[in-house]
Parts: structure tokens; C-alpha cells; sequence
């Protein structure tokens, strides 16, 4: 403050001579350092939370004194603080301990209502003392039968309590309800009055009375926690089984369960959509029979389904009502009754835009049917392009449960593929499909497939002619062009091969060698290995090698062996370029 | 007259044919410069036929609907040069409708917007001073009137058309109409025609390789729930009976090693 006044040259006001010593010397106190220059005062008032304690005020009297609680039944005196001055009357807490109304009956009661085949009386006893004594707690009551009498599940106790009581109730409700008939018909007799309650009263009681037991209204019993229905036993013996069951499943089988709910959604989606566009008669006619010999129903219902949605927004001809051309080049109808989603009409777009295809052309007649071909061709190819994803993926897991089953499946999983576990033994000889479909891996064209190795052996070419081999390996070679020059790719193919396979091809080339010089059965034989029939089991060795090639593991030394095998497949891969 | 209506009606038609009528419309903008407010451009909205053909051989009018602050917002022509000209500031679009010269077919409605200011985001205040009174402002929109199955009469007037001299030279803003080509977008279409061919044939292929190989795992798998079906069926009637315990041991064996050979054929 001073050095303030000091800096804007303003004159303080007149500060106390003398120094700031005390009069008296500080007496001695416990406190230190900064405690030192606190003010010591006594506090008027404590304050507890909210409540301010005067301390002039006398404290409370609290004696230690004897208390019996009227829950106890045994008197027992114990010893706790209590004001000193207050009345209690009873042990506070005594208010909470409730129980039950216990269910009871006579002899002749049980005699005439309660008998059972497999209960005794002693036994019934026992359990409605049990049922009494621990609350209808079945848990513990279950525990303490067992301990006691021949042990039964605790679903049958149940059952026998629950009966018991629900007898009980009925016949008791019925007698009560026969003598207030009698009562309520003397009364009606004597004032002979038209009283509308009193008339509904004896109706209802007559009906109460007379009706069998089974057939009465449900009524609860409160007070001892019992109705007169009585407990299902089979639906709760039904409910445990299952609770049993369930806990009791293994971590493979909640897998599974969670995997079938999976598919069960999806295939309900599907079976929705077909319905939707009425097109669920088409795709129960391709079943796995006609599958083979007719043509595909697959690439037709993808034709059948982009048609209906191209003929949505299209004009249609009508005689004397001229339309525009430039109608035609409107986009297909997107939504839930065509089977086109937003995002596939925009992937055809994008599609088109990459090969140059303005989004609008001009609109001459040519141009118009060109376009639509040409979007019909590129709807109709993402669709197939879609099924194939799926049908991958059901093959893939229908080989897995194929090879859990023990079947004579060789599943190859990744760690096979990438060399990290060692591979099987391999199968003698390569074996020839009749069938020669030279189906391509177009899968790898389609962008980004994650699982690239093994849809590759599930779509590997087959061998029979040179030409579709020819085909299979051009095709396994640009497959492994993206991204790698193919000459460096068929070299590192043939280089990633470890001993093993190496050996295997050995005897391969061995096997075909009067067609060594001819490039296309060698490469044949290349091709023939990357067969995967479900049947026969896979040569992870080649399988290894497509891998390879999409993976672009390092090269290794290649064996002599090979050399003849590598030559020939250099000799193929320039000449496929 | 009702006559001859009555024949055209009932006048047969051709089947299975489909007639298409190029046509052009526009609009052809000048800016007037800075004289007035209400008239900064003049426009010229039309209907041609793109190679100039003379269309009032099919054409019994063009009604041009303008916007309504124009006096006279309904303007009819019977014959070429199907033009309005007018000068105003906005921009609007124009409906044209086409009435033919066969009272059986309808009517076709074009919309036309009429553009005043070149495309793109609008001017500053300097490029509005900027602007031109020499270079127009050119919006055209070719378009094919497609005619299913025409009376024969009117087929025959539609084929007429190409015949008849060029009336471009008769629209008056005709040196600035532009001209058509659809070669080379169909080039590019043809082009990438042939790509999604190649790509769906492969797909194809895929598909029935992929149905192939399900269909032979289906099997497996069938086969081979029957056999773990058999074998529980067996486990369970061999346990209250032991002696058929050996017999049907071997049994099993040879059936599962049957199916062995069967499936490594």
C-alpha cells in the first residue's frame, strides 16, 4: 500500500510511531508458525451441520439401561443407551418383524381334502412347519427338507404347499359362501324387499357355493401369501430345466446361438424385402437341385429386380401421349419396394463416372438406350457383385461347421496361409474337376476383400483345357497386379514357396514333364494346385502361394528343383502380358 | 371440320413403332446496357427444330406462357420462327407447349427457363458493369419428343420433316443457336458398356462356381450329420444292451471309412 502511495506520489495517511512490538510478552502456547498470528477467541456458538449448540446450556442425560423387545418370545434383557428421562414403550425396531400368516388345518381337514399318493402326513407337516418357519423362503426350506426328510426337488414342495393351501381356500371359501347364503336367503325371506344389493349379494353367494372349487374367481390370501389357484408344476419344472440349461452353456455355444440369431435376422430381412416385391415364389424355385442343371436364377432375379426398378421413374409408351427422351434418363426409384437401396444407385453412379460416363448425356435416342444399358448392366453387376460377398461368406462358414463336424474338409485358416504353422501333409496327387469353369478371381477386381486368400481358393480355377488354366493363371497374375508388377509377383509366387511345397511341386513337374516346354499345362498344374475341393483336402502349399502373391510375403531362395517350374511360369507370365 | 376429326380419330394406327422428334428450345439473352431499370436485357425465347428443320408440318401451334408481369403472358404462333421476343430484368422459367397437327395426341409441355445472366455464381458489381452488350447469353435445351405408334397420317408428316429446307435462316437470334452432337458420349457409353460386360461375365462365372461348391458342401455336411446321427442312434442302443457293442463297433467303422473312400474319389 505504501510503496503504491509512494509510486502516484500521494501522501499516505499518517502511519503510527513506533514499532509494532507487543506490551506484553505472548504466554506460552502449543501453537506454531503461522498459528502463532491467529486471534485466540472462544466461539459463542458451535455449530453442528445446521444446528447450533448453545454450551451454556446443560448437556443431555443418557443412562445405560435394560430392554426387552416384545418381537423376542424368550424375554430377553439387554443393555443399551437410552435418554434418560423418555418413556419407550417397546423396543423401537420390534414394528418390522412380521410374518406371515402360517396355513393350518385339522385332521379331519387333511383327511378329507389333503390326501396325497406321494406325500405322507408327517411329511405335509413338516413342510408346512418349514414354510412357516423360514417365510415361504425356498431356498432355504428346499435345504433344510434334504437335510431332514427324502430329499425332492424344490419345484415339488412348492407344488405340494401351494396345493395344500389352494384347497384349503377353496372348500373353505365354498362352506363360507354356503352359509351366507343361508343367511342372506333367511334375511331376503323376512323382508321380502326387492333390494338390488341384496338380491346381487345372494346370487353371488349362491353361485360361490355351488360352483366346483376349480371354478372360482382368483383370490388371493394375503395374509399367508397363497391363492386358491394352484401352482403349475409342469410350466415350473418346464422354466427350470430351461434356466438350467441355460446357465449350463458352454462360451461356444452362446457363440453359436448368437451367430444362428444372426443369421436368422438376416435371412427374415431378405425373405421381408422378397416378399415385399412379390418376388419370394422366384426364390424358392431355386432350390439347391435345380441349382446345377438350369440356368441361375440368381443373375435372373438380379436382371428381374433392376428392370422393376428402372421401369419405375422410365416413361412408358402410350399411344397419343408423346413423352421426352430426356425422360428416360431419370434414375431409378430407390426405396422398399424395389430391391435397390439409395447406396447402390449411388455406387452405379460412381461407377460410371469412372469409366467417363457423364451423369446426363444428351438426349438423343442412341444415347439414351446406351445409357440405360449401361446402367442396367452396372446395376445388375454391383447386385451379382453383392450376392457373391454373401454367398462367400455361408460357403466359408458351412465349411467350418464342416470341418468341426470331423468331416473330410481341410479348413485353411490364415496361420497356414501366412507360414506361421507349419502345414499338413500334403495329399499324393493333384486332383482334375470335370466341370472346367474357368471361373476368375474377379474377386480380387471387386475393392478391398479383407479375406483375399481363401475366396481365392473357393473361386480357383479349375484345370481341364489348357485354355481355361491359361485363363486362370493370366487371371491369378493380374489379380496379383494390384499393386505389384506381375513378372515380380509370379517370381516372388514361386520364391515364397517353402521346402515343403517346393518339394510337392517338384513331383508335380515331375508328373506332367512332356509338357514342360509347352508353357500352359505346367501353369495347368500351377493352377490345378490352387484347387480347393470341399472334398479332397486343400494343398495349403498352393493355397500358400495365392496367398503369397496377394500378401507379397519376402522371397526366398527358390530350390533347384523348381527352376524349370519357375522358368516355365516367367515364360507364361510375359507372354499373358 | 368434324368430319375430319372423326377420321383422324378413328384413322388406325401403326404398331410397334416409335417416332422421335428432336427439338430445341432456348432462350437467347442481350444486355441492354445501362438505360433503364425494368429493361436492362432483351430475350428471345424459342422453339426449333436443332438441324433447323421446319416443324409446322407437325405443329398446329406453340403456346409460349410467359411470366405474368408480361403483358400478354399467353403468346400463340402457328408458325416458324416459333419466337417471343421481349425486354424485361428477371429471369423465369417459360412453359411451351406444342399442340400437333393430329388432334389425338396430347399435348407436350416444355419448360424453358430464361436465362439472362451467364451460369455460375452471380455477378459482382463490377462484372454487372462489365457486361456486354455484344455477346448474348445462350441457354438451349435439346430434347427428342417420342411418338408411340402414330396414325398413319401423321407418321407419314413426322417423316416428312427432314424433307423440307432449313427455316433456320428465319429465327432472328439463329447465328448464335449452337449445334449437337452425341458421337462421342457414345463413345464413352459403348466403352464402358464393354468394361461391365466383362466384369458381369466373370461375376457370373463366380456366382456358379461359388452355387457349385455350396451345393457340395451342403452335401458333406448332410452326409455327415446322418453319420453323427446314426452314431448317437447306436451310442444309445448300445448302452442297455452290451453284447451288439463289438458288431456295431465295426460297423461304424467300416461306414465311416466307407464314407472315407467315398469322398477322397
Amino acid at each position: 500500500m505504501t510503496d503504491i502511495a509512494e509510486i502516484l506520489g500521494v501522501k499516505s495517511a499518517p502511519q503510527p510511531i513506533g514499532n509494532n512490538k507487543p506490551l506484553l510478552p505472548k504466554p506460552h502456547s502449543d501453537l506454531t508458525g503461522s498459528a502463532t498470528e491467529l486471534p485466540t477467541t472462544v466461539p459463542t456458538f458451535v455449530r453442528i451441520g445446521n444446528r447450533q449448540i448453545n454450551p451454556h446450556k446443560p448437556a443431555r442425560k443418557w443412562t445405560w439401561a435394560p430392554f426387552s423387545s416384545s418381537s423376542r418370545p424368550d424375554g430377553l434383557l439387554l443393555n443399551h443407551w437410552v435418554r434418560a428421562n423418555v418413556e419407550y414403550p417397546d423396543y423401537p425396531y420390534a414394528r418390522f418383524d412380521i410374518h406371515l400368516d402360517p396355513v393350518q388345518y385339522t385332521i379331519e381337514e387333511y383327511k378329507a381334502w389333503l390326501t396325497s399318493e406321494d406325500w405322507s402326513q408327517s411329511e405335509t407337516d413338516t413342510l408346512m412347519e418349514y414354510a412357516r418357519i423360514f417365510e415361504l423362503r425356498w431356498p432355504v426350506i428346499h435345504d433344510r427338507w434334504c437335510a431332514v426328510c427324502p430329499p425332492r426337488p424344490v419345484e415339488d414342495l412348492q407344488h405340494r404347499f401351494y396345493t395344500v393351501a389352494a384347497k384349503l381356500l377353496q372348500r373353505r371359501v365354498s362352506h363360507e359362501a354356503a352359509l351366507e347364503t343361508k343367511a342372506l336367503e333367511a334375511v331376503a325371506a323376512d323382508s321380502n324387499a326387492e333390494d338390488p344389493k341384496l338380491l346381487l349379494e345372494t346370487a353371488a353367494a349362491r353361485s360361490l357355493a355351488s360352483s366346483d372349487p376349480q371354478h372360482q374367481p382368483l383370490m388371493q390370501h394375503l395374509g399367508t401369501g397363497t391363492s386358491n389357484k394352484v401352482f403349475d408344476l409342469a410350466y415350473e419344472k418346464e422354466r427350470r430345466a430351461h434356466w438350467e440349461a441355460l446357465w449350463n452353456r458352454t462360451k461356444e455355444e452362446e457363440a453359436e446361438e448368437l451367430a444362428l440369431r444372426n443369421e436368422l435376422k438376416q435371412v427374415e430381412t431378405q425373405l421381408r424385402k422378397l416378399k415385399k416385391r412379390g418376388a419370394h415364389v422366384v426364390a424358392a424355385n431355386g432350390t439347391a437341385a435345380s441349382r446345377a442343371a438350369t440356368p441361375i436364377p440368381a443373375p435372373e432375379v438380379a436382371v428381374q429386380q433392376v428392370d422393376q426398378a428402372m421401369a419405375t421413374t422410365a416413361p412408358t409408351p402410350v399411344p397419343g401421349v408423346p413423352y421426352l427422351q430426356s425422360a428416360r434418363l431419370v434414375l431409378p426409384a430407390t426405396g422398399g419396394e424395389t430391391g435397390i437401396s439409395k447406396a447402390l444407385v449411388a455406387r452405379m453412379e460412381a461407377l460410371l463416372a469412372e469409366m467417363n460416363v457423364p451423369s446426363t448425356v444428351i438426349a438423343t435416342k442412341r444415347a439414351c438406350d446406351l445409357m440405360d444399358t449401361v446402367r442396367r448392366d452396372a446395376l445388375t453387376w454391383l447386385l451379382l457383385e453383392k450376392q457373391v460377398i454373401q454367398r462367400e461368406g455361408v460357403l466359408r462358414a458351412r465349411r467350418l461347421k464342416l470341418a468341426k463336424m470331423g468331416g473330410n474338409i481341410r479348413v485353411v485358416d490364415e496361420e497356414t496361409l501366412l507360414g506361421i504353422a507349419p502345414p499338413p501333409a500334403p495329399r499324393p496327387k493333384p486332383v482334375t474337376k470335370a466341370p472346367a469353369a474357368p471361373a476368375a478371381t474377379a474377386a480380387a477386381a471387386a475393392p478391398g476383400k479383407a479375406k483375399a486368400p481363401v475366396s481365392k481358393t473357393a473361386t480357383g480355377s479349375k484345370p481341364a483345357a489348357k485354355k481355361p488354366a491359361a485363363t486362370a493363371s493370366s487371371s491369378s497374375t493380374t489379380a496379383a497386379s494390384t499393386g505389384a508388377p506381375t513378372a515380380s509377383t509370379a517370381t516372388s509366387s514361386i520364391d515364397a514357396k517353402t521346402k515343403k511345397p517346393a518339394a510337392k511341386r517338384k513331383r508335380k513337374s515331375e508328373d506332367a514333364p512332356p509338357a514342360l516346354p509347352n508353357a500352359a499345362p505346367s501353369s495347368g498344374d500351377v493352377a490345378s494346385t490352387i484347387n480347393t475341393k470341399p472334398k479332397k483336402k486343400a494343398k495349403p502349399g498352393t493355397t500358400k502361394e495365392t496367398s503369397s502373391v496377394s500378401t507379397s510375403v519376402a522371397p526366398k531362395a527358390p530350390p533347384a528343383a523348381a527352376a524349370p517350374a519357375v522358368t516355365t511360369q516367367k515364360e507364361n507370365s510375359p507372354k499373358k502380358e | 371440320m368434324t368430319e375430319g376429326n372423326n377420321a383422324s380419330s378413328s384413322e388406325t394406327r401403326l404398331e410397334n413403332t416409335i417416332v422421335c422428334l428432336p427439338v430445341a428450345t432456348g432462350s437467347v439473352a442481350f444486355y441492354l446496357g445501362n438505360k433503364s431499370d425494368t429493361q436492362t436485357h432483351e430475350w428471345t425465347l424459342y422453339v426449333r427444330g436443332p438441324s433447323g428443320e421446319d416443324l409446322s408440318v407437325v405443329l398446329e401451334k406453340v403456346i409460349f406462357q410467359l411470366h405474368p408481369s408480361f403483358a400478354q403472358p399467353t403468346r400463340e404462333l402457328t408458325e416458324p420462327p416459333y419466337e417471343v421476343t421481349e425486354r424485361g430484368w428477371g429471369e423465369f422459367e417459360a412453359q411451351i407447349r406444342l399442340i400437333w397437327k393430329d388432334p389425338s395426341e396430347q399435348s407436350v409441355l416444355l419448360s424453358q427457363p430464361i436465362k439472362l445472366y451467364p451460369p455460375g455464381a452471380p455477378l459482382t458489381a463490377q462484372q454487372q458493369l462489365q457486361q456486354s452488350t455484344e455477346t448474348p447469353v445462350v441457354s438451349e435445351t435439346y430434347d427428342e419428343i417420342v411418338i408411340t405408334n402414330p396414325t398413319e397420317s401423321f407418321y407419314q408428316q413426322l417423316q416428312s420433316i427432314g424433307t423440307t429446307p432449313s427455316c433456320q435462316e428465319l429465327y432472328s437470334q439463329h447465328a448464335h443457336f449452337p449445334t449437337y452432337s452425341d458421337t462421342q458420349v457414345c463413345q464413352a457409353m459403348l466403352q464402358a458398356q464393354k468394361l461391365v460386360n466383362e466384369h458381369l461375365a466373370q461375376t457370373k462365372q463366380n456366382l456358379i462356381q461359388l452355387d457349385h461348391d455350396l451345393a457340395n458342401v451342403e452335401e458333406a455336411l448332410r452326409v455327415q450329420q446322418d453319420e453323427v446321427r446314426k452314431k448317437a442312434a447306436r451310442k444309445a442302443a448300445q448302452q442297455p444292451t452290451k453284447t451288439p457293442a463289438p458288431t456295431s463297433a465295426t460297423t461304424a467303422a467300416t461306414t465311416s471309412t466307407g464314407n472315407k473312400k467315398q469322398k477322397t474319389t
